[in-house]
């Protein structure tokens, strides 16, 4: 069951890869990352999960010898959010560069370098 | 003192960012002295540390908020660590003043608050004890580089950040995943305790998982062949702003990997790890002081001069020995004092020139002769034939390598590092041999700090054993 998991961790990973050395737009190439992000974050929880065991949210009948490891669950909030605070960043930028070039394609970036 | 007191060596550069937003509306003097007053301060706090770690022989650990190990977030306090931290506030000071003259046109309350974070970054990551709040602070690290690199600038910049970008968010994906490959195994992510646990385990997870580690960290401490792309960054972006790359990021990230190091080098497998990363850091000597030859842009050279070095500082630590280390910081201390002299003083003729392409340089000998004598003296240091700094840091490289017995790869890196002679004699023609325009005058405080910077390289070339003992 837990190596269903690690093979969908490989395959975010290796989605996100092809995105970013295929794709040619920006927008396309930096969904990639945050798919490849994604891939990390569920592996991370995957590390983390005990088979048989609940979620860390203590409801009846629950005790605390019962859950997965919480410390993994809680720092994926911590990587979720840092990872939103780039996308964030980075499609600001890219939204700059299409106000100002009107261009989404990283070839035709590359000819501004003149 | 409390050894709690160390926490502000994060807290209080986190903090004044939020001030900024407050005083901006004084006036740019008001934000540049609050700049200064902050560094001050940041620099009477790592006086005291020094002052309990050095002379008084105390290690600092910090429990923050009293968590216990397993839980909380720890910073741990030794030689290495305020060694680092103290070459790092010391060349933020002389940053700041610095940027007096360089950030005139930009906004500079974001100059400051960035400038924080960044250092911010920078603190966390050397005192941090646990891999995962280190991951969060290089996340930190890389965000404010983004930003710098595109700090009111558009156009050819844009390119060079998506790369950056790209690479860091893989380097840093790979990083994270070598970490929660440890945790898998160890259950923690403290690195006091998995140095602990490591030597009893025998788990390929643990060598796969130090592997992309290192593999995350080289990206960042721009070491690997395929990441010249680095080069664009510098091409690119403000010269004060390469500094700060090179002291902070670069600095840093290097800091951590030899940390790593050590922390991996009693993991079963590690030799053939050790054999790997001899191979790739003499790799990257050859083809960087090959590319060396063909370039005509004196700031890209430099950098290339300048990734050279950080292999032969890593080809001393991966050693493992107590030589290697005393060798491996010393040379340390002294890149960074001739890289920060290079890129002021490139920088400033780039400034004054409006270019740093080698006909830039055309008579610059006779259009500034106080800077172009002290440039000579830096590219002697950096060629090694005056008895200067680099000179007896490679000396005692070669007898390190001796020592373990790679004479053989000693000798190949020596041997290629002579090409870039032939580059630098180049320039020098250029610059006292070719007719240039009408003499330039000079500026007294980038003069003033030039001329600290070769004093401080003459003072170690001569007084060497002093140093060394120092270090």
């Amino acid at each position: 069951m837990i190596l269903v998991y690690y093979f969908g961790v490989i395959v975010f990973v290796f989605i996100g890869f092809y995105g970013v050395f295929v794709k040619k737009n920006f927008m396309k190439i930096f969904i990639s990352l945050s798919i490849m992000e994604i891939g990390v974050n569920f592996f991370l929880i995957s590390v983390g999960y005990v088979l048989g065991k609940s979620v860390f949210i203590l409801s009846e009948g629950i005790k605390w010898n019962q859950v997965v490891d919480l410390i993994l669950q809680v720092f994926v909030f911590m990587v979720i959010v840092i990872g939103v605070v780039i996308i964030v960043m980075v499609f600001s930028v890219v939204i700059l560069i299409y106000e100002k070039y009107g261009i989404f394609n990283v070839e035709e970036i590359r000819r501004l370098r003149g | 003192m409390n050894g709690q007191y160390v926490l502000f060596f994060i807290v209080l550069l986190f903090i004044s960012v939020f001030f900024v937003l407050l005083i901006k509306g004084f006036g740019r003097k008001v934000v540049m002295g609050y700049l200064v007053f902050i560094i001050v301060f940041q620099i009477v706090i790592v006086g005291w540390v020094v002052n309990e770690v050095y002379f008084i022989g105390k290690l600092i650990i910090v429990m923050v908020g009293g968590w216990k190990l397993l839980v909380g977030i720890n910073f741990y306090i030794g030689y290495f660590v305020v060694f680092f931290v103290f070459i790092i506030v010391v060349i933020s000071f002389f940053m700041v003043f610095f940027s007096f003259r360089v950030v005139i046109v930009e906004l500079v309350d974001k100059y400051v608050m960035f400038f924080f974070l960044l250092m911010f970054g920078v603190m966390g990551m050397i005192v941090m004890g646990d891999f995962f709040n280190l991951f969060v602070f290089m996340e930190i690290i890389l965000i404010i580089v983004y930003v710098f690199i595109v700090y009111n600038k558009i156009g050819e910049v844009v390119e060079v950040l998506m790369k950056y970008i790209v690479f860091g968010g893989i380097g840093l994906s790979f990083f994270f995943i070598g970490v929660v490959f440890i945790y898998g195994v160890i259950g923690i992510f403290n690195m006091v305790y998995f140095v602990q646990f490591v030597g009893v385990i025998d788990l390929i997870v643990v060598q796969v998982g130090f592997v992309l580690i290192i593999f995350g960290l080289v990206v960042e401490v721009e070491l690997f062949l395929f990441n010249v792309w680095v080069l664009d960054v510098y091409q690119v972006v403000l010269y004060l702003i390469i500094v700060m790359f090179l002291v902070f990021v670069v600095k840093v990230g290097f800091y951590v990997i030899v940390r790593f190091f050590y922390i991996f080098q009693n993991v079963n497998g590690w030799s053939g790890v050790f054999k790997l990363v001899i191979i790739m850091v003499i790799l990257i000597v050859v083809v960087v002081e090959f590319l060396v030859l063909r370039q005509k842009d004196v700031k890209r050279m430099i950098v290339y001069f300048l990734i050279s070095q950080v292999g032969m500082i890593v080809f001393v630590f991966v050693f493992g020995i107590q030589v290697g280390v005393d060798v491996g910081v010393f040379y340390m201390v002294n890149y960074v004092i001739v890289k920060v002299f290079f890129f002021f003083m490139v920088g400033y003729v780039g400034v004054v020139f409006g270019g740093i392409i080698i006909e830039n340089f055309q008579g610059f000998g006779k259009r500034m002769f106080l800077m172009v004598l002290i440039f000579i003296i830096g590219f002697f240091v950096v060629v090694g034939i005056l008895f200067f700094n680099i000179f007896w840091s490679k000396v005692r490289i070669f007898f390190v390598g001796v020592e373990v017995g790679y004479f053989w790869s000693v000798v190949f890196i020596f041997g290629v590092s002579v090409v870039e002679v032939v580059y630098y004699f180049r320039l020098i023609y250029m610059i006292w041999f070719v007719e240039g325009g009408e003499r330039v005058r000079e500026n007294f405080v980038i003069g003033v700090i030039v001329i600290f910077f070769v004093v401080l390289i003459i003072v170690i070339g001569v007084y060497l054993n002093d140093v060394w003992i120092i270090v």
